[in-house]
């Protein structure tokens, strides 16, 4: 379910960084190459629902919506947005809220006089449960635009925690990793930590061991995955501190 | 005792925020996100003394050639706009609260301008409620300010002791008030009211920090934008909407605002998101506080108090005529509910021997009677007296009352019919009952309409317009 190849793959600062997913989709805009078709695939099969919220907040129902961000991929992955939107030096998350504000401007334009979708189908998202979760979403004091950061915020973070699971579960640490998931922030808790210790058969020493390692992983991978989506790796710490805001807002 | 419900939304342990249903793994994304940015490819979890884009606290030690005229006892806070300390003034031998900015400020080449500016504003803002700034600069690079030194707590640790219960909040709410409106009419918008900045000493007097540093570090859209995470690390539940949108028009009202979240918080141990209820659908308080809160919880400015003087006047008002009432009931002797009872009681034995004794002819169904209108009376009594009483206990004993005297209407309604027969010289199983259905029916009526709050509702409404 992972690709474990990245989840595996130890963080080298820049050296590393020429591989991530939406770095390789800018460099190669202007050409066509499968390696960036399938990177920016993937991005876009990870990082689906928070449009659909958008397009959602925007006002549109269900069925319009889900049409709409079928439609917007299908566009987005035969790369005629990534010519006309400027990217340069952009992140994955403003160049996908730019590209999807577009394409719902130009849609309202054509005041569908043509039929919408066409069957293009080129990215598989599940939106069967997708009204489901949007109907779970905050609906006061929250624009499109906040929704949008918020869920991606909320996106990135679980990749991040199902990211550190396949890595656990890749050493055949499953269990221990589901164990120690609940205490993954520090300073929480801590007084249960002599009860697990013995529960997992450690010395709370050991725990505490165990623990500072499953956190500092869980940084690797979130900055991993923040890695795919922005150009460079002197825009992680930036974008977490967006990212910040996003889920601090009234409404998250 | 508070007896707030808690368990509607869950908060997180370690910043207090309120848990999303959808947070991941159960864990609270903003805690989640900061440990990212600390932890990492560094090394993980070290405090660093190194300034980075996060700001990390300096140990006490790392400081002590930066001041040598202080004794930095300890870090006591922590945020996105500086750490700081409590630490001893060594020439005059008090304590002050030390707060360094962080470093990244140094940047701007125009701070240091700025800064200066707004200390010596802010050194003039000389009220009981706002903790006095004594001094201010650079000191080897790093930006402070002296402050003095609240020997205390903030509000964010006594909402999370469970320690502020309405009447506690009803007191410190005037404080901020006052401070809020001095403030405002010195010019100076706070900007960042939240639990965290109102603290309250040991003798409950509350005092508020950090007046104007939100401005001064670039939280304001007009400010000095930092490309850093530090100025976004606060939490933006307090904010005004006009605020949160990086309006330009953002005023005094702003801090009203946040009084308002602040004051819902303190009321209901929760925070006002999404579609929250009133507090007094909550909490046990007054209604008329509804109005407060939810008017300086309006998102259009226009429609929010317009100053924070008068958030304190409709308060007090309504502490005031809350008052009133009590104290007349005390002067009655009707304080407390134990009284109370013994009272109802005796009143109830006294007409037991009364009836005996004038009346030995009237059959044993008017003891049953009796014995009904005391019970009745007992209920209401409760009722009508049921804000002195924990809001649990009384619910279950007025529950428990209700339930008994409505079955046995239930299961003995001839026993009843005769004893008001008896009373009213009428003939058990006459033609017309129709005096003793209607008696009935507005028993059970006024049981009802006691339930369901109507007393306190009229008159709640008949304080507001006695205002």
């Amino acid at each position: 379910m992972m690709r474990k190849t990245i989840g595996s793959q130890s963080v080298a600062g820049g050296e590393r960084f020429a591989t991530t997913q939406w770095s390789l989709v800018v460099a190669a805009a202007d050409r066509r190459g499968a390696e960036a078709d399938a990177a920016l695939a993937a991005l876009c099969e990870r990082y689906w629902y928070p449009v659909y919220a958008f397009v959602r907040r925007r006002g549109h129902s269900a069925a319009d919506a889900q049409d709409l961000t079928q439609e917007f991929f299908a566009t987005l992955v035969e790369k005629e947005y990534l010519r006309s939107t400027d990217r340069q030096r952009g992140r994955f998350r403003t160049f996908l809220l730019t590209a999807v504000c577009r394409f719902l401007s130009k849609q309202a334009d054509r005041a569908r006089a043509k039929k919408r979708g066409g069957g293009r189908r080129p990215l598989s998202l599940d939106f069967a449960d997708a009204e489901g979760r949007y109907l779970l979403e905050p609906s006061e004091l929250c624009t499109p635009e906040m929704l949008y950061e918020r869920r991606w915020a909320l996106t990135l973070l679980d990749r991040a925690i199902e990211r550190l699971g396949a890595d656990y579960a890749g050493k055949g640490k499953r269990d221990l990793f589901e164990r120690l998931k609940p205490h993954l922030i520090a300073g929480t808790a801590e007084a249960e930590h002599g009860e697990l210790a013995s529960e997992l058969n450690m010395t709370v020493g050991a725990l505490k061991v165990a623990l500072h390692r499953l956190r500092r992983r869980f940084g690797e991978m979130l900055k991993q995955e923040i890695a795919d989506t922005v150009a460079g790796p002197e825009e992680i710490e930036d974008e977490i501190g967006r990212l910040l805001a996003a889920v601090g807002m009234p409404g998250a | 005792m508070r007896t707030t419900p808690m368990a509607e939304t869950n908060l997180c342990p370690k910043c207090g925020a309120p848990l999303p249903a959808d947070a991941p793994a159960g864990l609270c994304p903003q805690c989640l996100l900061k440990q990212g940015l600390n932890a990492g490819d560094s090394g993980a979890g070290e405090p660093t003394t190194g300034y980075g884009e996060c700001f990390a606290a300096p140990r006490p030690a790392d400081l002590v050639h930066h001041f040598p005229q202080y004794e930095i006892v300890e870090l006591i806070g922590q945020g996105g706009m500086g750490a700081v300390y409590k630490a001893r003034q060594k020439q005059l031998d008090r304590m002050v609260a030390l707060k360094i900015l962080p470093p990244d400020v140094g940047r701007d080449p125009a701070f240091a301008e700025r800064f200066g500016r707004e200390a010596r504003a802010l050194a003039q803002l000389n009220h009981q409620n706002i903790v006095d700034v004594y001094d201010f600069g650079v000191a080897d690079g790093v930006y402070y300010l002296t402050m003095e030194y609240v020997d205390g707590k903030n509000l964010r640790e006594l909402i999370r002791g469970g320690n502020v219960a309405p009447k506690q909040a009803l007191a410190i709410v005037p404080q901020i008030c006052d401070a809020l409106q001095f403030a405002h009419d010195e010019g100076v918008v706070h900007r960042d009211i939240k639990p965290e900045n109102i603290l309250v000493n040991r003798r409950g007097q509350v005092k508020i920090a950090d007046f104007g540093l939100a401005k001064l570090l670039g939280k304001a859209p007009e400010g000095l934008t930092l490309t850093g995470t530090a100025q976004v690390m606060g939490t933006l539940h307090y904010m005004a909407p006009e605020q949160m949108q990086g309006s330009r028009e953002v005023d005094h009202r702003a801090d009203i605002y946040s009084l308002g979240v602040v004051f819902y918080e303190m009321l209901t141990g929760q925070l006002p998101i999404g579609r929250f209820e009133p507090p007094s659908r909550r909490v046990q308080v007054d209604v008329r506080l509804d109005e407060v809160v939810l008017r300086a919880l309006e998102s259009d400015p226009q429609r929010r108090y317009q100053h924070a003087g008068e958030v304190k006047t409709d308060v007090q008002s309504i502490c005031s005529t809350t008052q009133a009432a009590e104290s007349a009931e005390l002067r009655a002797g009707r304080g407390r509910p134990i009284v109370r009872t013994l009272a109802l009681v005796a009143a109830v034995l006294a007409g037991f021997a009364a009836l005996k004794f004038f009346r030995p002819d009237l059959s044993d169904t008017i003891w049953t009677m009796v014995l009904l209108l005391s019970m009745l009376a007992f209920v209401v009594d409760l009722i009508r007296h049921r804000q002195r009483l924990e809001g649990l206990r009384a619910a279950f004993i007025l529950l428990a009352a209700a339930v008994g005297m409505l079955g046995y209407l239930a299961a003995q309604p001839e026993t009843i019919l005769d004893a008001i027969y008896d009373l009213t010289g009428g003939e058990p199983g006459a033609d017309d009952p129709m005096a003793a259905r209607i008696i009935i029916g507005v028993v059970i009526l006024l049981i009802v309409a006691q339930m369901f709050d109507l007393r306190k509702r009229i008159q709640a409404k008949r304080g507001r317009h006695v205002k």
